[in-house]
């Protein structure tokens, strides 16, 4: 069964047996892919990167690098959920809560930030509503470990 | 809810890393309930008395 460490922001891998810590290791590297793919092609296809590159006709090879991006998403989410379905109830509360902040955090900080930001000169883009999601995950990842595991 | 996990454990000269394997969860859980933190599920719950061979309400104490 996964022991969760790092303060509620990691798994030990070493708490994974067999197909569940291939599965756990796919999904890590399949992620890390796809977060990468992400932040290099958000800056090669922006408007100065798509300049400076002269244009998306020319680089086909970003339309591959795009599709090998989803395709990574995919695989990422699939043995994460695999792994999931093997794990215990405490585990399931974690991804549970993990998920919930993700939820509010896009709610509460990504929309309100996409509403203001005609009013504020902001530029918004996707990203805003990732980063809320992302900041409201991490913060139910801690208060979970902070009521649940946190031994005293 | 207040369990008597701890005792019971104790009572029986397990881990709580012995009760974990012998319930298929893991020692973050058991010590989590043992503490009071987390409720277990039914299924759980049903494993506990089995693994005791206690009913219930020995084992967990429910108060309004």
């Amino acid at each position: 069964m996964a022991k969760i460490t790092g303060y509620g922001f990691w798994i030990d891998i070493k708490s994974l047996k067999g197909e569940d810590k291939k599965n756990w290791i796919i999904c890590l590297i399949a992620s890390g892919l796809a977060g990468g793919l992400a932040g290099y092609l958000s800056v090669a296809l922006s408007e100065t990167g798509i300049d400076a590159l002269g244009g998306i006709e020319e680089n086909g090879i970003y339309i591959w690098l795009s599709i090998i991006e989803i395709v990574c998403i995919y695989i990422a989410v699939y043995t994460y959920i695999k792994v999931l379905k093997n794990q215990d109830q405490l585990f399931q509360k974690y991804n549970e809560m993990t998920m919930i902040g993700g939820a509010l955090g896009f709610i509460l900080l990504g929309i309100p930030i996409a509403i203001l930001s005609p009013f504020i000169g902001y530029d918004f883009g996707f990203i805003d509503l990732f980063l809320g999601f992302a900041l409201g995950a991490c913060i139910n990842s801690y208060r979970f470990y902070k009521i649940f595991i946190k031994e005293d | 809810m207040k369990n008597k996990l701890k005792g019971l454990r104790a009572k029986k000269g397990v881990s709580q890393n012995d009760l974990a394997l012998a319930l298929s969860v893991s020692r973050q859980t058991i010590n989590s309930i043992e503490n009071g933190k987390f409720d277990p599920s039914l299924t759980l719950a049903i494993k506990m008395t089995r693994y005791f061979e206690l009913p219930l309400d020995e084992i967990f104490v429910y108060e309004d």
